[in-house]
């Protein structure tokens, strides 16, 4: 188990530099100068000299050619410096990770909703297959998965903010703030986990050791909830974890929509005035919450499971 | 055997073949009839439309649904309906041209990663790094360098967007490639390229469209979200996010103009969910839908 451990661990380097390569590739095609854009948030002016700018680029190594200035920049960032906010003058470190509790909150909140709604309902779609709320529930994981977020925000907002005045339209202090986004943002996790409940029960209710169970004369209840649910819950979970990524795509519509000073609305915000240091830093800040997230979700997977050959698919 | 994979491949070819499959499956039929009624409708804009869509009628704006104005009209005076199927043509039409484009590259690394174990590694990894960003937040940045046109949207979409195909793709280049026929054309001394994509790609068709169909409704999502957060096709162009964008400050005024464009995304991407997860069934009965 150590070296599966090990191996999975030494797996992600390749993707994080993988990442760090699209990053910086991405930024260093885009038009402005980053030695102007540090010096101009340095030195708090709008007009720095020609001359600083030029000691500024060789400081910086940008007239060097593009794989050097990759690995100067890589040192750079590894040591917390992705630069300087065009509009705000603060550096991108800051900005990003002020922004960054914002989105995990959310997205924890939502996968919270996600497990409360889906799982209960995906077990009871499972007992009684083809009834109403079997029925009703696939009617539900289909629709749930065609509407985009930010239509889904409009609508819940149409009817909760504005018409019945139950939750506030947008700001951030306090949960009250969150209910919304979150549920917005829980729906489309909550149709497919439902789905993936109910066949992953099905499945485990057909095994031989829940038929001795049943023949044993146990309750229907305590065979689902001591035999079946623990064995069927397993791949719902390893599926939700992977899910956490999915969710932070979309955090970046919702929080906009429901104005959360979150990590997405930041990447947004900083694409839409081109601020590009700090969309460099969310870019990266995605990606390794992603790998580090997946990394997570297989390494609880191995624990859990340590009679499952680990097998690279 | 599936037959849909393996051997049989005339049931997509052949009309009865095709009709046979979608008269015993009412939910696959129901897709393929919204499927193909909106991309009618919106094919068919500068016929049915009952205005031109960037005609101002400055007397009439904000006017309710009429006999002139079945949907209203916006702020300046525009035929909402007239708007919603033009703009139906640049969304579909950026889905489209982006999901073919995913597909060829998708088949290509797919494909070499499956058959060439030596390719394998590297091919598999880099599609990792692509996979590790939600799609939304590549296309961002992208968007904001290359700027918000249609190529630039087109663009912004592709680059995450192959790697979900070539996964697909290669996982089912590896089952078709222990198959005998795959054995035999190489025993008849085949070239590489040739059992490539005459003997292995065929046989990924279903997959394949399954896996399109599914990328068309979450390229549509994708398009009409940078629509809507002020990064897509740029206005006066009608596009379906643009407008819930421009209708969301006039919902008390114009709800129609959000409301419409919404429900045709929500038509849009319903009809190839239904499609793509029918499609699933069919290929791999003990699989469960999990949307792209």
């Amino acid at each position: 188990m150590q070296a599966i451990i090990t191996r999975r661990i030494l797996q992600i380097i390749p993707v994080l530099i993988g990442i760090s390569v699209i990053t910086f590739i991405l930024i260093a095609l885009s038009p402005g100068d980053p030695a102007e854009i540090s010096l101009k948030a340095i030195l708090d002016t709008d007009s720095p000299s020609p001359e600083a700018v030029a000691q500024m680029r060789t400081e910086m190594g940008l007239d060097e050619p593009l794989h050097i200035r990759y690995f100067l920049w890589l040192a750079r960032v590894v040591q917390g410096d992705l630069g300087y906010s065009v509009l705000t003058h603060k550096s991108t470190v800051h900005e990003v990770l002020y922004a960054l509790p914002t989105t995990i909150f959310l997205s924890v909140l939502a996968m919270g909703i996600s497990v409360i709604v889906a799982i209960p309902l995906g077990i009871a779609a499972a007992i009684r297959q083809n009834g109403i709320l079997d029925h009703l529930c696939r009617l539900f994981s289909v629709l749930g998965n065609s509407i985009p977020e930010f239509f889904m925000a409009i609508v819940l907002l149409l009817i909760f903010s504005i018409h019945f005045h139950i939750f506030p339209v947008a700001g951030s202090n306090g949960i009250q703030y969150f209910i919304l986004p979150a549920i917005v943002l829980s729906i489309g996790l909550i149709a497919i986990t439902t789905r993936l409940m109910r066949t992953s029960m099905v499945e485990v209710l057909e095994q031989n050791y829940i038929q001795t169970a049943r023949s044993k004369g146990l309750p229907k209840a305590t065979v689902i909830s001591r035999h079946a649910f623990k064995n069927a819950l397993l791949p719902v979970m390893t599926y939700m974890g992977t899910q956490f990524g999915w969710l932070f795509g979309g955090a970046v519509v919702v929080e906009t929509i429901f104005a959360l000073p979150g990590l997405g609305r930041l990447t947004v915000e900083s694409a839409i005035s081109r601020d590009i240091l700090v969309l460099q830093g969310c870019l990266l800040t995605f990606g390794i919450i992603f790998v580090l997230v997946n990394l997570a979700v297989d390494l609880s997977y191995i624990y859990l499971n340590p009679s499952i050959r680990y097998e690279e698919v | 055997m599936n037959p849909l994979v393996h051997g049989n491949r005339s049931t997509f070819g052949q009309p009865e073949g095709l009709w046979t499959v979608l008269r015993g499956n009412k939910t696959l039929l129901a897709g393929v009839i919204i499927f193909l009624s909106l991309c009618l409708v919106t094919i068919l804009a500068p016929v049915i439309a009952p205005h031109n869509p960037a005609d101002q009628d400055l007397e009439a704006r904000f006017s309710p649904p009429s006999a002139t104005y079945p949907l209203g009209t916006d702020q300046f005076g525009r035929c909402v309906l007239s708007r919603i199927l033009y703009g139906g043509q640049v969304s579909l039409a950026i889905a489209v041209i982006s999901t073919g484009a995913c597909v060829l590259i998708g088949i290509l690394v797919g494909l070499y990663a499956g058959y060439y174990r030596k390719l394998d590694g590297i091919l598999m990894r880099t599609t990792d790094v692509f996979l590790a960003f939600p799609s939304i937040v590549i296309a961002l940045p992208i968007v904001a360098i290359v700027g918000p046109t249609p190529l630039g949207i087109i663009i912004a979409i592709m680059i995450p967007g192959w790697a979900k195909f070539a996964r697909v793709i290669r996982s089912s280049t590896l089952s078709v490639k222990t198959h005998g026929y795959v054995e035999s054309a190489k025993a008849m001394g085949a070239t590489d390229t040739r059992i490539l994509f005459k003997h292995i790609l065929p046989n990924c068709y279903g997959p394949i469209i399954e896996i399109a169909t599914l990328g068309l409704g979450a390229k549509i999502i994708t398009i009409t979200s940078l629509g809507f957060l002020g990064l897509g096709v740029q206005p006066p162009t009608p596009e379906w996010g643009t407008m819930i964008n421009q209708g969301l400050t006039l919902l008390d005024k114009a709800p129609m103009i959000a409301l419409s464009a919404g429900a045709m995304i929500v038509l849009f991407v319903l009809a190839t969910n239904l499609i793509g997860s029918e499609l699933r069934t069919i290929l791999d009965p003990r699989s469960e839908t999990v949307a792209i």
